[in-house]
């Protein structure tokens, strides 16, 4: 019987894609698309296939705590304290970016720029107008529509929406002072829709819309998007090189991986960029679970970076790879990245 | 050649001093004769004409909605006066006797009261739901039928077998305003990444609960998430309320408001007012330009137009541009005799007053006071039996035929508000008549039909279509022809380039729609741009030729699909007939006839017409209507037509009749005068008082035989003509008093002489006058 046994787990792990491992996540909606795509490649390729519900970044870090789940994602960074009271590893998987796509009729695509301070003084009603005289002045030569704006925001609590306000927030002493950052705010004005979809829905069927997405989405979409100032004083469009440029202007080293990508300093950089993060449990009763985790995104750093990019993504550049190693050999020794 | 008299001298010979007078009575008798004979004849005439025939008209024609009465009113005028025209039913004049509602239960109760003790044969109206119920019943009790073009409510004819809608009911409305978001908005919609929710706005009352149910049913059985608002005193405040509900609620969404008529405004308002800029779609009743008139003076519309109305569709029973024949032919003639666009509540009217006249006529009525009761009974039947759409009297809306409800159900309009307009949506459904003649997989596998619960439909759409005119010369009467270049554009929805497989029958030369010169998308549908330049052929009238005016026409027509497939509409706005105003567009989407004004910007494009005013261009959408079997056995026993959609643009123009008359008729006028002269010519000039008419007729023969060969062959006189037939006889009579004074004067009778010749001068100078009179009467303003 035991020989049997033996020879079974042999069996599965030489041919491991025959024996897939189910790995499950919950968390934002922000990385989906590409944990989809690497979920369908690691069971090809290391015998683990991934589970996950998108259901909010909320929802996520939830799940983490509880252990419904093999990791949880959240496109927000969990606070240091709450952290360690649930026993979590954080560590980013992944860099999105955040775009303001616009309906605005007979406004060319990348025509229209808006500062951060203009972006939120939109999101608070404070700008209500497309032919408001502060935007005019920030869009010389473009005719913009005698239209009401229309803010549309995420309904429920979402990465995107803590991206987007972090930005307003590190740019609007107003903001901060009146709205704040969060995954879900009390918003001023505007309409919520739920997921990116929801909102690029919105946004499309309503003239003079404006809502905020991410690139990937947007980008897959086809949707108008708006030019950033960002922190060198510069309109930038968001393309993949202001992204990297954006990226490479982080600083890595902050506790739990927490790096802030907002508004960065490089001159060509994106402002409103935002790491996605994987939580999962240090407890030693889930270590089979997390190491299944760990073994998934070891897998995902190395060979799935193609994908990532190829969906608009920015795959973790590679010091900040082996950092997030680093960590899981710390937690849960060599075999953290046994599948490598 | 002899002379034809020789001149005599018989002055010698006495003069007749004979004559007979009528005097005193007798004279007066003489003279009043004619008058008497006449006077009894017109008597006699009057005593035999049939009676009018009575048809009541109740509806609101005061009060709030008095637009919706109106507009009825004017468009079942308009027919009756077209019926009547045409000698009526069986020679009886119809005649409207009209009850004024004012749009209020108790009055219509009284009005209908009046209406049955009145000598009509059956009633049109109400314009309203709410009176349409409170008058039913005493229509019952008086046993009188009446049809309705605008209320709607299911209850209107329920359980009242005197009461007829031309209408498809409230709930049917909604089931198919359900059945065209499932199969049309939802599908349809490209920038719909995520489906929307649907929130359902209704009001408490009948009306609401109607669409309620109605719309429920088209969403396979299902209830949307439904909001009320309690109707009554308080209706903009329950209107607020219902809007801060909806504000909470997430997007994306489409709210459908089934509320009552009055409350429908409010409810809009507030909705945008709270900041809710989602997708809202109306019922019928706000499909108007009333409707539209309930924003134009609030302070944010003012502020920015279209505040209130963007994003805002509606159903309707018909919109008229996209109508076929009779729908265009209703709103030009609507146009003219209102100055104002028809909306399709005249429409329907009109369709309401066509099924009545037809139950008139086939109820073949003895219109007397003894026969009343029996001819409205005989009405009342004749309207119960039009339930077969082969026999059905053919309206704008279709054939007119009733259901078992006495209602009309057929698929409605789907439209939106773009500034002042109500306009057909790109994708409309069109229900699948005659699903046994047609391969429905395949149409399915193609995506031309879709189905709906048990129902087929064609999804139709609807080609945004405008013709520039960028030059036109050669207007060739002779040839039949005309020369012109043209921008044409089309915004259609969809797929595939359907609707651009069109072709110009009349361009005597090549059109090749897979070559347009530019093509891509604007405001998400398809846009295609064609250069095209050619001869056209043209009929041309010249009943009036010099004074005429020509409207030659560029047409195309969709060559492959029927119009239940692709309907051309007018672009309104592409061709800014908005700014241009009703002039020269034919009012644009309703096709109505042009005032007389060339549109902006055209001078240039008709720069070398010489000879040629432009009054004015009129695009319309149209159809063209083939009755074919098709050679398919299934047909050989049907009446079976195929009406494809087409498009035209009129070019409306008068010719320079000045400029034609001074190049050409110059010569005829100075013949007139030379003959004249000939009247004063001395004994001496006997003999050529009688060769210059020759001689003019002969001159002006060649004269009209070189005009002639200008003009076509043609079976008919034109005017220019008729003048030199005037001439010709001129002639003559000038010819016949040289005869007459010459024999006269060769038998000494001067003095009859004079006489002949005093009356040959006044009757040319009259024939002259006259013929200039005429002329001047019938073409003077063209001059």
């Amino acid at each position: 019987m035991r020989l049997a046994l033996a020879v079974l787990a042999a069996a599965c792990l030489l041919a491991a894609p025959a024996c897939a491992q189910t790995l499950t996540g919950v968390g934002g909606t922000f990385p989906a698309p590409v944990y989809a795509k690497w979920g369908q490649a690691a069971k090809d390729a290391i015998g683990i296939e991934l589970t996950y519900d998108a259901a909010g970044s909320g929802r996520g870090q939830d799940s983490a705590m509880a252990h419904t789940a093999d990791f949880g994602a959240s496109d927000a960074p969990m606070p240091h304290d709450r952290l360690a009271a649930a026993g979590l590893l954080q560590f980013p998987t992944l860099i999105g970016a955040v775009v303001v796509i616009v309906n605005l009729p007979h406004v060319r695509e990348g025509e229209l720029k808006l500062t951060g301070e203009e972006l939120a003084a939109i999101y608070a009603g404070k700008i209500r107008k497309w032919n408001d005289p502060r935007l005019a002045e920030t869009n010389p030569g473009v005719t913009l529509p005698n239209v009401s704006i229309a803010t549309v925001h995420r309904y429920e609590p979402s990465g995107t929406s803590y991206a987007f306000t972090a930005y307003l927030a590190a740019v609007s002493p107003a903001w901060r002072t009146a709205i704040g950052t969060g995954t879900q705010v009390a918003w001023p004005a505007g309409a919520g829709a739920i997921g990116n979809d929801g909102v690029a829905t919105t946004v499309m069927t309503t003239r003079g819309g404006i809502g905020y997405v991410e690139y990937a989405f947007a980008s897959q979409n086809h949707l108008s998007a708006a030019r950033l100032r960002n922190h060198a004083g510069a309109f930038v469009r968001p393309t993949e090189a202001s992204f990297a440029a954006a990226v490479a202007a982080a600083d890595w080293t902050a506790p739990d991986f927490a790096a802030d990508l907002i508004d960065t300093v490089d001159p060509a950089g994106w402002p409103l960029m935002a790491p996605t993060f994987a939580l999962v449990s240090r407890d030693p009763t889930w270590r089979a679970r997390t190491l299944l985790a760990t073994r998934f995104f070891d897998w995902a750093f190395t060979s799935g970076g193609a994908i990532a990019a190829q969906l608009a993504f920015i795959p973790l550049p590679k010091p900040v790879q082996d950092s997030v190693r680093a960590a899981w050999r710390d937690m849960l020794g060599p075999a953290a990245t046994a599948a490598e | 050649m002899a002379p034809p008299f020789r001149s005599r001298d018989l002055s010698a010979v006495p003069r007749s001093r004979t004559r007979h007078r009528l005097r005193g009575p007798h004279a007066l008798l003489a003279a009043l004769l004619p008058v008497l004979i006449g006077g009894a004849l017109i008597l006699a005439w009057l005593a035999q004409r049939p009676a009018p025939i009575v048809i009541a008209f109740a509806s609101s024609l005061s009060g709030p909605s008095a637009a919706t009465g109106r507009e009825a009113l004017a468009a079942t005028r308009i027919y009756l006066d077209e019926v009547n025209a045409a000698g009526g039913i069986d020679g009886h004049k119809l005649q409207l006797a009209l009850f004024d509602d004012q749009g209020l239960p108790p009055i219509a109760r009284d009005r209908a009261t009046r209406a049955v003790a009145s000598p009509a044969l059956a009633v049109l109206g109400h314009a309203l739901s709410a009176t349409s119920n409170a008058a039913g019943p005493l229509y019952r009790e008086g046993r009188i039928a009446a049809v309705t073009g605008s209320a709607s409510s299911d209850a209107t004819t329920r359980d009242n077998p005197w009461f007829f809608c031309a209408l498809s009911p409230n709930s049917q409305q909604a089931e198919f305003l359900a059945e065209y978001v499932r199969a049309v908005v939802l599908a349809h919609n490209s920038n719909f990444m995520r489906t929307p929710d649907i929130d359902f706005v209704a009001t408490e009352d009948s009306y609401g609960r109607n669409f309620l149910d109605g719309y429920a049913r088209g969403n396979g059985g299902v209830a949307p998430k439904t909001f009320t608002i309690r109707v009554g005193e308080h209706a903009d405040g329950g209107a607020a309320a219902t809007a801060d509900l909806l504000a909470q609620e997430p997007e994306p969404r489409i709210i459908v408001l089934g509320t009552a008529p009055d409350v429908t405004a409010a409810a809009l308002k507030a909705i945008r007012r709270r900041g809710i800029h989602s997708i809202v779609i109306l019922a019928s009743r706000a499909a108007s330009d009333s409707f539209v008139e309930q924003f134009a003076a609030e302070p944010e519309e003012r502020d920015e137009p279209g505040f209130f109305l963007d994003n805002v569709f509606a159903i309707a029973p018909m919109i008229l541009d996209s109508t076929g024949e009779l729908g265009q032919a209703f709103a030009a003639r609507y146009h003219r005799e209102t100055g104002a666009r028809a909306g399709w509540v005249g429409a329907a009217a009109e369709d309401a007053t066509r099924v009545v006249v037809e139950a008139i006529r086939r109820a073949h009525v003895a219109d007397t006071d003894a026969s009343r009761a029996d001819d409205r009974e005989k009405v009342r039947a004749a309207l119960a039996a039009m339930t077969d759409p082969a026999t059905a009297p053919l309206g704008i809306n279709g054939p007119l035929y009733f259901d078992a409800n006495r209602q009309m159900p057929r698929p409605i309009r789907y439209g939106f508000f773009r500034k002042d307009r109500f306009i057909s949506a790109p994708l409309q459904l069109v229900r699948v008549q005659n699903p046994e003649l047609i391969d429905v997989v395949a149409e399915m596998d193609a995506g031309h039909i879709v189905q709906i619960g048990d129902l087929l439909y064609w999804l139709q759409r609807v080609v945004y279509t405008g013709i520039d005119i960028t030059h036109l010369d050669r207007i060739d009467v002779r040839n039949g022809s005309f020369a012109a270049r043209f921008f044409l554009w089309m915004r259609y929805a969809g797929s595939d380039d359907l609707p651009t497989q069109v072709a110009f029958p009349d361009l005597d030369g090549d059109f090749n729609p897979a070559h347009p010169a530019q093509s891509g998308t604007e405001e998400g549908l398809n846009y295609r741009l064609y250069d095209v330049s050619g001869t056209f052929k043209a009929r041309y009238d010249l009943h009036d030729f010099p004074f005429d005016r020509q409207s030659p026409v560029i047409r195309l027509q969709n060559r492959d699909h029927p119009r239940e497939q692709v309907a051309y509409v007018i672009d309104t706005f592409g061709l800014q007939t908005d700014r241009t105003g009703a002039a020269s567009d034919g009012t644009a989407s309703d096709g109505s006839a042009p005032d007389g004004s060339a549109p902006d910007g055209s001078a240039d494009a008709f720069r070398d017409l010489q000879l040629w005013h432009v009054l004015g261009v009129q695009p319309f959408a149209a159809s063209v209507s083939i009755r074919s079997t098709l050679g398919k056995p299934a047909l050989f026993e049907t009446a079976n037509r195929v009406e494809y959609g087409a498009y035209a643009t009129e070019i409306v123009l008068e010719r320079n009749a000045v400029a034609f008359m001074v190049k050409t008729l110059i010569p005829l006028f100075l013949l007139v005068l030379v003959v004249f002269v000939t009247f004063f010519f001395p004994e001496t000039l006997a003999e050529e008082r009688t060769t210059i008419p020759i001689t003019a007729i002969l001159t002006s023969a060649v004269l009209l035989i070189s005009i002639g060969s200008d003009l076509p062959g043609l079976g008919y006189t034109v005017a220019v003509e008729y003048l030199f037939y005037v001439f010709f006889g001129l002639c003559l009579m000038a010819m016949f008093v040289g005869f007459l004074t010459e024999h006269l004067r060769l038998r000494a009778m001067k003095g009859h002489r004079d006489v002949i010749d005093t009356i040959g001068i006044v009757t040319y100078c009259s024939v002259v006058a006259i013929t200039a009179g005429v002329f001047w009467w019938k073409y003077g303003a063209r001059l």
